[in-house]
């Protein structure tokens, strides 16, 4: 492993992170919000230490070459880190009771996950809003993607830190070069997020509603800066853009890349695709048609709105609310529980276990079965037009197992809190999933201000692992990893 | 530029090695996936997996795009089939396909395009080139001889002679008397380009450019007098054996004798090349070299389809008695670092030769040739200066190099060679030899190329 040059890239990371901190930091200032700016000076304060504390280590270094550990080993400490110091201002504004929360907060934002420790939003700094709905919109698409976008020579260590963030079991090259393809990623998604946000201003928000609202959509990560969510701006407009744009940042964005040069046919023809929007779809229905027929709703259509945004934030797992759907009826929570273990598409900013690979596990029972019937066939195991090969195979049956184990252990822990069943569970896996809302206690009005800190650092933990896909950061902990 | 190389196996990997440190964009085509996962773990570079003589692969390679299509699978048909297909669907697209059965003569040098596909590399013959170019030169441990100047560069491992350790180049220079220039040092961390201040230490491998006879206080090993009659042992009738056999004359000839197992195939030489005395024996038989008393020749060359028959043909020679032996390496290029361990003079490998010839295919006209030295950390090419180039008619202390590059030597159109001093004034024909380090590519050779307009 290439320690010094990893340690030289974790430094331009920060000061990415500390340029993207300008922003708040003026408004803080312009704003007049004492603490906040104080916060936010600290904390770029703390960045230039740290860069020049590595700069004087890794003098002379030069050598780029960059192992598939080093992209294992960056990528998780560069989201440690960059949480820590962004956590700073939040912690100095006075907004949160303590260092904890304050860090729970930002990795909530980094990993798109959405969760809070805030019982009340509106009340604390516009400023500190702000960064958090800003964490939200660079974690979605990735810090490291953006910086192997922009900073060239990386070479083929750019492969190895892109393939440690971002988020499927085959990771797809757009181009040659792994720095166009990184850029291309990034522009699609601000080029989204600009239309996103002009169609909300014109829907009548306001230009820090819209950005922050544009922030949390575009990344599937669901922080808000009103207290009841979407809910608050009550309109149906809002709610179609916001629920259409949760739906863009959850799907591959190599589609769009695809769908852009011209090559629409092979977008038609994604088996993921389809998939996540037959799953998506049937939902939406199911539960619109259970809402009306209960009577929750007056008509199917305000039914099929809300349907609608609930299915898409949760299976996008962004973690916005337009409804309290934990009032609904059990059937329609169950449906929604159901989506819980689906998540977002690969190459997409939403969390989960992602389409591609629910999807191929249920080719593979089938195919299975048929292999019952005829033990001498031969049955590839077929997702739209691509056959997954066993090592993809056996990789996403070992993901899934790991992940539904670690979200087991994870509600174990949780229940230490003395919290009901459903909420310890809910708990667990809207964090490793990076939902942001769940059932219970944490429901789409509930919060994390209750559990213990100890508590909030394993919650935090979760995110990073679901964000990272498990993998990258549990090869940390194998004595393999380190061996030399 | 972009390239699209069609096989991922050791030639296309190797190309793609030398590729993306040039920052070009390498797309690959194969069939295998397991081989196609291989490159793009090592490189930075993107993989289609699919049959490369099928039309729509080739779109999806996005050749329509591409700069350059080179076809380097172990297969001549497939090479062939889809250098045509890109020539006519594609007709911008420049097309390089490696194939081994052309030219049986050996004479199809310059004989332009065939079936629309622009360059024709055969690596048989590119590698008898080379070990002709070996063999013709004196058989200099890990030499490079250039195709427009008859200077050599020459790798020097710095051992505890105190002759050289912590002297400066200019030192040495001043006290050896000879004509030389340092391209490259290669010490155990880095390959650096050396200034006239560097510091020579224990274990530096130098890369040294100049005339053979001017190298002697140096290169104590070769000096000894290239005999008149200089006496060769070839192991092994293949193709790279005749197409050798070729380039000889017939005085060299007669000085040759080829030893290979199968009756036909030495029916086949001794028909075609009388003067050669071809005998039919298995080389691993072990009283061979002793009973057609070899062991006084100067030179064994193993060309065996195996690379350790090959090493250990090449190394047991030398301990039987015979001066030289060289070994051609096929498949395991790793074992070309081998020579030094083996005590073998040279080993040369037809992936490497193919690759070399390939790449200097698109570095455009004025460059006669490429060489990548200490283990691919640097290259050296071959210039030739032509009028509106951003060098020519400047002083060579005017010409900024960055610390990039070193311009070795200069051989001037009459043939001369020069190693030059800082007052030289490049004139458009001269050719020049320049060393960079692989990273730096761009820079240099903006400097040496015409600008596209």
């Amino acid at each position: 492993m290439n320690y010094k040059q990893d340690l030289k890239l974790l430094a331009f990371m920060q000061i990415f992170i500390a340029l993207f901190m300008i922003i708040p930091t003026v408004m803080a200032y312009v704003k007049n919000e004492q603490l906040a700016f104080t916060g936010f000076l600290y904390a770029i304060g703390l960045i230039a230490i740290f860069c020049i504390f590595v700069a004087i280590l890794t003098r002379g270094e030069k050598d780029p070459s960059l192992g598939t550990r080093d992209g294992y080993l960056f990528v998780t400490f560069t989201w440690i880190i960059g949480a820590a110091v962004s956590a700073v201002p939040l912690f100095v504004s006075g907004s949160y009771p303590d260092y904890v929360s304050a860090y729970f907060e930002v990795m909530s934002g980094f990993t798109t996950t959405g969760a809070t420790v805030l019982t009340q939003i509106e009340d604390n700094p516009s400023s500190i809003l702000f960064w958090r709905s800003a964490t939200n919109w660079l974690g979605g698409m990735g810090i490291v993607v953006l910086l192997v976008a922009l900073i060239p020579k990386v070479g083929s260590g750019g492969n190895k830190l892109v393939g440690a963030e971002s988020v499927g079991p085959v990771k797809d090259k757009l181009t040659p070069k792994i720095q166009n393809t990184a850029l291309i990623l990034w522009s699609i998604y601000v080029g989204f997020s600009i239309i996103e946000a002009i169609l909300l201003k014109v829907g009548g928000l306001s230009l820090y509603e819209a950005v922050t609202v544009t922030f949390s959509t575009m990344a599937a990560a669901g922080f808000c800066v009103k207290n009841s969510s979407i809910g608050t701006f009550d309109s149906l407009y809002v709610d179609i853009i916001v629920t259409i744009f949760m739906l863009i940042g959850g799907a591959n964005f190599a589609l769009y890349y695809k769908a852009l040069t011209g090559r629409l046919k092979s977008v038609f023809k994604d088996g993921e695709l389809h998939a996540y929007l037959l799953i998506w779809s049937t939902c939406t229905l199911i539960i619109a048609v259970f809402l009306t027929s209960k009577g929750i709703y007056s008509n199917f259509g305000s039914a099929l709105r809300y349907s609608a945004f609930q299915n898409a934030s949760i299976i996008t797992t962004t973690g916005f609310a337009t409804a309290n759907y934990v009032l609904w009826p059990t059937f329609t929570q169950m449906i929604l529980l159901v989506l819980f273990f689906v998540g977002g598409c690969a190459g997409s900013a939403g969390g989960g276990i992602k389409v591609i690979r629910v999807t191929t596990v249920i080719k593979a029972a089938g195919v299975h079965i048929k292999q019952r019937i005829y033990p001498n066939g031969i049955f590839p195991v077929k997702v739209g037009r691509d056959v997954i090969k066993d090592d993809v195979l056996i990789s996403i049956s070992g993901f899934i197992a790991i992940y539904i184990a670690t979200g087991l252990i994870g509600s174990a822990i949780a229940a230490l809190s003395g919290c009901d069943m459903m909420t310890a569970f809910a708990a667990s896996f809207l964090c490793l999933g990076n939902i942001g809302i769940g059932f219970g206690a944490v429901g789409p009005t509930g919060n994390f201000s209750t559990f213990a800190p100890f508590l909030k650092w394993m919650f935090a933990f979760l995110m990073l692992v679901g964000r990272l896909e498990l993998f990258t950061v549990f090869a940390l902990f194998t004595k393999s990893f380190w061996k030399k | 530029m972009k390239i699209i190389i069609l096989g991922a196996g050791r030639r296309g990997s190797r190309l793609a090695f030398h590729l993306c440190k040039e920052d070009e964009e390498v797309s690959f085509i194969d069939k295998d996936g397991a081989r196609l996962d291989n490159v793009l773990y090592k490189f930075d570079c993107m993989g289609i997996l699919g049959n490369g003589t099928d039309i729509e692969v080739l779109k999806q390679a996005n050749c329509a795009d591409a700069d350059v299509f080179i076809a380097v699978t172990g297969n001549d048909e497939i090479n062939i089939v889809s250098c045509g297909l890109v020539a006519s669907e594609f007709p911008k697209v420049k097309t390089i396909a490696a194939i081994k059965n052309l030219g049986w003569s050996g004479k199809n040098e310059g004989m332009g395009s065939i079936l629309g596909i622009s360059e024709l590399v055969n690596p048989n013959i590119v590698t008898a080139k080379l070990l002709y170019s070996i063999v013709k030169n004196g058989i200099y441990n890990n030499i490079i001889t250039f195709n427009k100047s008859d200077l050599i560069l020459y790798n020097y491992l710095v051992e505890d002679s105190k002759k050289f350790v912590s002297k400066t180049i200019q030192e040495i220079r001043k006290e050896t008397k000879d004509n030389f220039v340092v391209a490259a040092i290669k010490n155990n961390r880095d390959t650096i380009v050396p200034n006239g201040s560097t510091i020579i230490n224990e274990n530096d491998i130098l890369s040294i450019v100049g005339e053979p006879k001017n190298l002697s206080s140096l290169m104590t090993n070769i000096s000894k007098k290239q005999k008149e009659k200089f006496k060769i042992i070839l192991v092994g009738g293949s193709m790279i054996t005749r197409f050798f056999l070729k380039q000889c004359n017939s005085s060299q000839l007669k000085n040759i004798t080829l030893i290979e197992m199968k009756k036909d195939i030495c029916n086949e030489f001794a028909n075609e090349f009388p003067q050669v005395v071809v005998l039919n024996a298995d080389i691993t038989d072990d009283s061979i070299l002793t009973d057609s008393h070899l062991t006084d020749y100067d030179l064994l060359i193993s060309l065996t389809e195996s690379d350790e028959l090959n090493l250990i043909t090449a190394t047991y020679s030398k301990k039987m008695g015979i001066e030289r032996s060289i070994a051609l390496i096929r498949n395991n290029i790793n074992y070309l670092s081998m020579e030094s361990y083996l005590g073998i003079d040279a080993v040369i490998s037809t992936t490497e030769s193919t690759v070399e010839t390939v790449l200097s295919k698109l570095r455009g006209s004025n460059v006669s040739s490429i060489h990548s030295i200490l283990g691919g950390s640097m290259e050296v090419y071959e210039y030739t200066v032509e009028e509106n180039t951003k060098v020519c008619g400047k002083k060579l202390s005017a010409i900024n190099m960055k610390g990039k590059g070193i311009i070795a030597a200069i051989s001037t159109k009459s043939f001369k060679s020069i190693i030059p001093t800082g007052d030289y004034v490049l004139n458009p024909g001269d050719n020049v030899l320049v060393s960079v380090s692989a990273g730096s590519l761009k820079y240099i050779q903006q400097l040496f190329i015409k600008d596209k307009q």
